[in-house]
C-alpha cells in the first residue's frame, strides 16, 4: 500500500500558565492513498492540534518536535513557511473545524473563489476559473448560478460547508483534510454531506483525512480508523477491524458509549470516568485509570505497538503472548 | 394517563414580523396543540429554524403566541395574576444548547448553586447551605462534590456543565424541565450519560420533560417510552409512542430522517439506502400556510399537497399529518435490507 502521508513521532506542545500542555503525544500515522481514513476520538484529545502540527498551523503558544511529515516524497518539515503555504492548497487541501464561519461576509462566494485561486495560482482566465468552479459546485449539488451570486449570510449551514468543500477543490488537491466536517449540523444535512463527500471520493478517487468525535460518520466514510485518546494514538485497523474487532479496550467502549438508531438501546453505556488532564498525564498507558482490563505493568510503562490480527495496538493485554 | 396535565397548547400559533416596510408574517409556530402531563415525556424532533425553540419556549411561558391558548396547571397563562404566574413560574424550568454560555463563567460552582437554594430552601444555617449544594452536586453525578464546590464552569467538560445546569434548574422542585438540544454541542461518548441523568429525573423524581433535538438516534435513549412529535416549519407532521413511530414512520419526512440518522456500524450504515428528498435543506423562504410544509421537497408529493393543508389523522397506532398516507410504499427499515 503507497501512503500519501507519513508522520513520524510527532509532538505538539502549547504554553500555558501552569506549564506545558503536550496534546500530541509522540504519534506516528501512515495515511493510505486513495482511501478515507479517520482519525477518530473524544473532545479534547488532541486531533485539532496534530493537523495543526502537520500543517503547522498552530497558534502563536504551540510548539512542534517531530521527526518528520512525509506527503509523498516531500518532507513537510523542512520547508519554508512559504513552501509548505503553496502545498498546503495546491496538493493538500484542507477543510477545517467550522471552516463554515470563517467565510468573508462581505465577499460574494464567486468573489471568494477568485481570491482564492489567484491567490494561490496565477494564469488562468476569469472565466476559467469560474467554469472550473461551476462544476464543482454541481459536484456538490448546489445551483452555481445561485451560489456565486450570493453572500455567505443567505446561505444555510449545510450549504456553506458545501461551498467550502467543493472550494477547496478548487485547485485539484491530492489529498483533502477535513476537521469534523458534519458537526454543528442537522441529521439529515449531515448525511448529505457524508453522501457528497463519499461521490467526490468515488469519482476523483481523492484520498482523504477525516478528522471527528462522530464514530457513525466514521462508521459510514471511513476505510481505516486511528483511534486517540489524550494525545496518543493507541490502534489503528480496518474499520470493520475497529467496530466489531477492536483490540484496545478503550475503543470497545468508546463505540459502546455512542447512541445508535438501532438495537438494544440497554446494551449502550457511557465510559466510566474521564479523560486524564493533558498537563499532568497518568503514568504508564494513559488510559489505565479507566480500563476494566488493567495489569500491575500498565501504569509503569507505557506500552510500544503490537501487531494482533488486523490491528495495530499499544496495549499490554497483548504484550506477553508473543 | 395519569391526568394532571402540566401545561396544555390550545392551538397555538407565533409568527415574527419580518422586513421594515412591508411587513411580512415568518410563522415559527402553526396551529400546534399539545399535552405534558406529569412524569410525561414529549421529545420533539425536527431540523434546525423549524420552530422548536419557539415553541419551547411558547410552553415556558417565555414567549406570548400569537394566537392560541397556552394552559399552566388548567389556568391560562397569558389571563393570569401577577402572583399566580409567579407561584408556577418556576415550576418549568428550560435547560438551554449551549452549556458555555448559559453559565456565569466568573462565578465559582458553589455561588452560582448557593443563592438559588438560599432562596428556595431558606436553610438555617452556612452549614446546611454547604450540605445542601453537596447534596445536590453528588446527585447529579458531579462527584466528589468537594472537589467541584470551587471550580469555575471553565474547569469543566461539555457534559459536566450541562448537569450544572440541570443540577440548578432542579433547585425550585419543577414539574417540567424543557431542555433544548441539550446534548447537540457535547461530545458524542458524553452524550449517553447526560441523557442517563435526565432520565434518573424523570423516573426518580416523576419531572416531565419536553426534550427538544433533531437526532432521533439520541432521542430514543432517554426514554422508549417518551411521546415522538415531529416538527416540520412550525407544524407537527407526526405524533406518536416513540416506539411505534420509529417502528411503522408514516411521513414521508420523518422516513427520510430515520433513514439517514446515525448508526455506528460500518456493514449497515455504508450500505442502507438512504431516502432522497427533492431539496437537500429547510427552504429558507418565508413559511408558506399554503399547502403542506413539506410538498417542495417531499419525493411523493401531489398537486393536492401544494393546495391543502393535511391536518393530523389516526394511522397505524399514531397521528399523522400527510394526504398520501394511504398510498405510499411500505416502510422497509433501510437498516434491515441486508442484515
Ligand atoms: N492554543 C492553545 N493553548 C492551550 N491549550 C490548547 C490550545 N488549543 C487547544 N488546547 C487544548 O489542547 C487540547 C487538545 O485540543 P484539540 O486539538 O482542539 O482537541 P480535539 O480537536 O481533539 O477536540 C485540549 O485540551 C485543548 O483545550
Ligand atoms: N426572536 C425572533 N425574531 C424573529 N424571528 C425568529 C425569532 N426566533 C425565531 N425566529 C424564527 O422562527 C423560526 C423558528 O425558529 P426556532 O424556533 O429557533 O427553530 P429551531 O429551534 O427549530 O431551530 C425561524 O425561521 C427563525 O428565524
Ligand atoms: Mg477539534
Ligand atoms: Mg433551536
Amino acid at each position: 500500500m503507497n501512503h500519501i502521508l507519513r508522520i513520524k513521532n510527532l509532538i505538539v506542545e502549547y504554553a500555558v500558565r501552569e506549564g506545558s500542555l503536550r496534546v500530541v503525544n509522540n504519534v506516528s500515522l501512515d495515511v493510505p492513498e486513495g482511501k478515507i481514513t479517520a482519525l477518530v476520538g473524544e473532545s479534547g484529545c488532541g486531533k485539532s492540534s496534530l493537523l495543526d502540527g502537520i500543517l503547522r498551523t498552530l497558534p502563536p503558544n504551540g510548539y512542534i518536535r517531530s521527526n518528520g511529515v512525509w506527503f509523498k516524497d516531500i518532507n513537510l518539515a523542512r520547508l519554508s513557511n512559504e513552501e509548505l503555504r503553496r502545498i498546503r492548497w495546491e496538493r493538500i487541501a484542507v477543510v477545517f473545524q467550522a471552516a463554515q464561519n470563517s467565510l468573508n461576509p462581505v465577499l460574494k462566494i464567486g468573489d471568494h473563489v477568485l481570491e482564492t485561486y489567484h491567490a494561490h495560482r496565477k494564469g488562468e482566465s476569469k472565466d476559467e476559473i469560474l467554469a472550473k468552479a461551476r462544476e464543482l459546485l454541481e459536484m456538490v449539488n448546489l445551483d452555481p448560478k445561485q451560489v456565486l451570486n450570493s453572500y455567505p449570510y443567505e446561505l444555510s449551514g449545510g450549504m456553506k460547508q458545501r461551498v467550502i468543500i467543493a472550494l477547496s477543490l478548487i485547485l485539484d488537491p491530492e489529498l483533502l483534510i477535513l476537521d469534523e466536517p458534519t458537526s454543528a449540523l442537522d441529521t439529515y444535512t449531515q448525511s448529505t454531506i457524508i453522501d457528497m463527500l463519499k461521490k467526490i471520493h468515488r469519482e476523483k478517487g481523492l484520498t482523504m483525512f477525516l478528522v471527528t468525535h462522530d464514530l457513525p460518520v466514521v462508521a459510514e466514510m471511513a476505510d481505516y480508523v486511528a483511534v486517540m485518546y489524550a494525545g496518543k494514538i493507541m490502534e489503528v485497523a480496518d474499520v470493520e477491524t475497529i467496530f466489531y474487532k477492536a483490540k484496545y479496550p478503550y475503543t470497545n467502549l468508546l463505540i459502546k458509549a455512542i447512541p445508535s438508531l438501532i438495537g438494544d438501546p440497554s446494551d449502550r453505556k457511557p465510559i466510566p470516568g474521564s479523560p486524564p488532564s493533558l498537563l499532568n498525564p497518568p503514568s504508564g498507558c494513559v488510559f489505565h485509570p479507566r480500563c476494566p482490563f488493567r495489569r500491575p505493568i500498565c501504569d509503569k510503562k507505557a506500552p510500544p505497538f503490537f501487531h494482533v490480527d488486523k490491528s495495530l495496538v499499544a496495549c499490554w493485554l497483548y504484550g506477553d503472548t508473543k | 394517563m395519569n391526568g394532571e396535565e402540566i401545561v396544555e397548547l390550545k392551538n397555538v400559533t407565533k409568527y415574527f414580523e419580518k422586513g421594515f416596510i412591508k411587513k411580512v408574517r415568518n410563522y415559527a409556530v402553526i396551529d400546534v396543540s399539545l399535552k405534558i402531563r406529569k412524569g410525561e415525556i414529549i421529545t420533539l424532533i425536527g431540523e434546525s429554524s423549524c420552530g422548536k425553540t419557539t415553541l419551547g419556549r411558547i410552553v415556558a411561558g417565555l414567549i406570548r403566541p400569537s394566537k392560541g391558548k397556552v394552559l399552566w396547571f388548567g389556568k391560562d397563562l397569558w389571563r393570569m395574576s401577577k402572583r399566580e404566574f409567579n407561584r408556577y413560574r418556576p415550576l418549568i424550568q428550560v435547560v438551554h444548547q449551549d452549556p458555555y454560555a448559559s453559565l456565569n463563567p466568573t462565578r465559582t460552582i458553589y455561588q452560582i448553586l448557593s443563592p438559588i437554594i438560599k432562596k428556595y430552601y431558606k436553610p438555617k444555617s452556612k452549614s446546611d447551605l454547604l450540605r445542601e449544594v453537596k447534596n445536590l452536586l453528588g446527585y447529579v453525578g458531579l462527584t466528589p462534590p468537594d472537589y467541584f464546590l470551587n471550580k469555575y464552569p471553565h474547569h469543566l467538560s461539555g457534559g459536566m456543565k450541562q448537569r450544572l445546569a440541570f443540577a440548578r434548574s432542579l433547585i425550585p422542585k419543577p414539574k417540567l424541565i424543557v431542555a433544548d438540544e441539550p446534548v447537540s454541542m457535547i461530545d458524542m461518548s458524553l452524550r449517553l450519560s447526560v441523557l442517563g441523568l435526565m432520565k434518573k429525573l424523570n423516573e426518580d423524581l416523576g419531572i416531565a420533560f419536553i426534550y427538544i433535538s433533531h437526532d432521533i438516534a439520541t432521542a430514543r435513549f432517554f426514554a422508549d417510552k417518551a411521546t415522538l412529535a415531529l416538527m416540520y416549519l412550525g407544524r407537527i407532521l407526526e405524533i406518536g409512542s416513540m416506539d411505534e413511530v420509529i417502528r411503522t414512520p408514516m411521513h414521508p419526512y420523518l422516513r427520510a430522517i430515520l433513514s439517514a440518522s446515525p448508526i455506528p456500524d460500518p456493514r449497515i450504515a455504508k450500505r442502507r439506502r438512504k431516502i432522497e428528498l427533492k431539496s437537500l435543506e429547510v427552504p429558507r423562504e418565508v413559511v408558506q400556510l399554503k399547502g403542506c410544509p413539506f410538498s417542495p421537497r417531499c419525493p411523493y408529493s401531489e398537486d393536492v399537497c401544494f393546495e391543502n393543508t393535511p391536518s393530523l389523522k389516526r394511522c397505524s397506532g399514531h397521528e399523522v399529518a400527510c394526504h398520501l398516507v394511504d398510498k405510499l410504499p411500505e416502510w422497509v427499515p433501510p437498516w434491515q435490507v441486508m442484515v
